[in-house]
């Protein structure tokens, strides 16, 4: 019989999964954004 | 009776729910969420990949056997070294990397699969869709990229209709890549079994571990690079040109800000893999486990900083030579680290010569002949000789082939029987690792010699001083990629049938959780967290 992950696991996969990919997007956009303001006007 | 019946029935079709095999067909592999399954598709299209990546290697030496033009023009030929690189360091080495993971932490960690099945398919069908791109690139009018894998500009920008699908499925490898990492973190951090804290986690899950971080923190950076570059072809922004204000320097610093980790993205996992073989066949627990641990993580973290050792020649002030020379230098240190225990793990062992251990054996040797030759180049004014020359063509090759990817054959060779449940044929694998062991030497350490006599890289064409070398380089390499083909027989023959493999797998005892279920593992496994001492 299988057991899955508990609620408790769940709940710390998700924020995880949350927090690690925020991290990625937020390394994206800021690298870009970074750019874009030293970018001659 | 009725009620108990309907309550067997019932009870029936739960224990059916969760005790279900794969499903048939075609759809089980568009639609699995199980690890095994997903593990074996990126074991499958990873070695696809090394068979394209490697046939466009062959046209490259074959092209390279003489001096003068013979088969490509230049044009495509420089399409080849720029697509071969993107297809082995994307397409062939890391999915292998990710496919080994897939398959074996939650074996090793006793979780019953990754913590996100439905996004571990997803990250799959994604890359499989990135090089699908990629290659249907190379059939676009003006050709495929050709401008290395760097993709440094100005040069890139000249790329014709294939630019857009190239930087789409850069964009889609690294956000398959990024997915995967996530999956990779959140299931070792959360799904261990009781019991197996961080540092008593298998060597191979703690490499991961620490490569998925790197993914995370670098993979975003090259999007950002590349995102900018199509920004820059099509919409008129200069971050990388000159004439508008930017700068394609920048472009380089960004590249390798990101690519330098990259290199250890694909050779920690290999670590990992060699760090659970040879204390298996040396019948002797791993020397120095926790400083293998803390050697694994300075060099993840030495590998932000040494980045412009692969750009001193852009010209850069001393000060800044100086540092990137001694920080890289520096990673010699945890590299010793790990090459000094693995060689203690073996001091006195009862030692015996399977192929994984041939092949781990080998990684030993050769990736520390690559560690060597990246010493030497770390050295910046020493470095001005051999910039853009086959001496570097030669040092990451061996850093790569005999390194990271003899370390991922003898991952597969260790691990082949607990997927298949079959021994594989050892006469035949014990050929392939000769063959490949002695012809992958043939092939680039000539390298050396042709690079330190000034032969640049990336040209289709030669002087004629060098044409001895190369004419021996090509011969190894047309050896070593001849010879994996009897890698693809001795899986192919092993996956149809063979004796039978137990559990245990080797007489060597091997540690770990993985060897504990049956061979094949189950399609199921540690429904009931295993508890570990």
């Amino acid at each position: 019989m299988s057991q899955g992950p508990t609620a408790e696991q769940r709940r710390r996969i998700r924020r995880t999964t949350v927090l690690l990919a925020l991290t990625a997007l937020g390394i994206y956009v800021a690298f870009i954004a970074s750019s874009v303001l030293k970018a001659p006007h | 009776m009725s009620s108990t019946h309907q309550h067997g029935h019932a009870a029936h079709d739960h224990a059916d729910h969760d005790d279900h095999g794969p499903a048939k067909g075609v759809m089980r592999w568009l639609t699995t969420t199980n690890h095994k399954d997903i593990g074996t598709m990126y074991l499958v299209f990873s070695l696809v990949m090394f068979l394209v990546g490697g046939a466009m290697a062959l046209l490259i030496r074959a092209e390279l056997f003489m001096p003068g033009m013979q088969l490509v023009d230049p044009g495509f030929f420089n399409t080849m070294t720029t697509v071969h690189a993107l297809i082995m360091v994307f397409g062939a080495v890391m999915p292998a990397t990710v496919g080994l993971a897939n398959w074996m932490i939650p074996l090793q960690i006793g979780a019953p699969d990754m913590a996100l099945p439905r996004m571990n398919n997803f990250s799959f069908w994604l890359l499989v869709s990135a090089f699908s791109l990629l290659i249907l690139s190379l059939f676009m009018p003006g050709g495929g990229p050709a401008s290395g894998w760097t993709l440094y500009p100005p040069l890139v920008l000249q790329t014709g209709d294939a630019f857009p699908l190239a930087i789409f499925a850069i964009h889609l490898a690294g956000a398959s890549s990024i997915m995967g990492s996530i999956n990779i973190i959140v299931t070792i951090m959360n799904l261990r079994a009781p019991g197996m804290s961080l540092l008593k986690m298998p060597l191979f899950v703690w490499t991961w571990l620490i490569t998925a971080y790197l993914l995370i923190a670098v993979m975003p950076v090259f999007a950002g690079a590349v995102t900018m570059l199509l920004t820059d072809h099509f919409f008129h922004t200069t971050f990388f040109a000159a004439s508008g204000g930017g700068d394609p320097v920048l472009y380089q610093h960004i590249f390798w800000f990101f690519g330098h980790p990259e290199v250890y993205i694909m050779i920690l996992p290999a670590f990992g893999i060699v760090s659970e073989i040879i204390p298996t066949f040396s019948r002797k627990p791993l020397f120095g486990y926790d400083s293998m641990v803390y050697a694994t993580a300075s060099i993840a973290f030495l590998s932000f900083i040494v980045w412009a050792h692969h750009m001193f020649t852009v010209g850069m002030p001393l000060a800044g030579e100086m540092f990137f020379m001694l920080s890289t230098m520096l990673i010699a240190v945890p590299t010793g680290v790990k090459v000094f225990n693995w060689t203690a793990t073996m001091w006195k062992g009862s030692l015996s010569f399977e192929p994984p251990m041939l092949f781990a054996l080998a990684f030993l040797f050769l990736f520390t002949i690559g560690g060597f030759s990246g010493l030497m180049m770390a050295i910046a004014p020493v470095d001005f000789q051999y910039h853009d020359t086959y001496f570097i063509v030669a040092h990451f090759h061996y850093v790569l082939v005999p390194g990271a990817v003899f370390a991922i054959m003898a991952g597969v060779y260790y691990w082949l029987p607990k997927w298949t449940g079959h021994m594989y044929d050892m006469k035949l694998a014990n050929r392939h690792f000769w063959l490949s062991a002695i012809f992958v030497n043939v092939l680039f350490f000539p390298q050396h010699f042709l690079g330190l006599a000034g032969m640049p890289r990336r040209i289709p064409d030669y002087s004629t001083q060098f044409a001895d070398w190369n004419m021996i380089s090509s011969i190894g390499g047309f050896g070593f990629g001849l010879s994996q083909l009897l890698f693809v027989y001795v899986i192919w023959k092993c996956a149809k049938g063979g004796a039978r493999a137990t559990a245990e797998v080797w007489d060597a005892r091997p540690k770990g959780l993985e060897w504990t279920v049956p061979s094949p593992a189950p399609y199921h496994t540690f429904e009931q967290a295993p508890v570990v001492k």
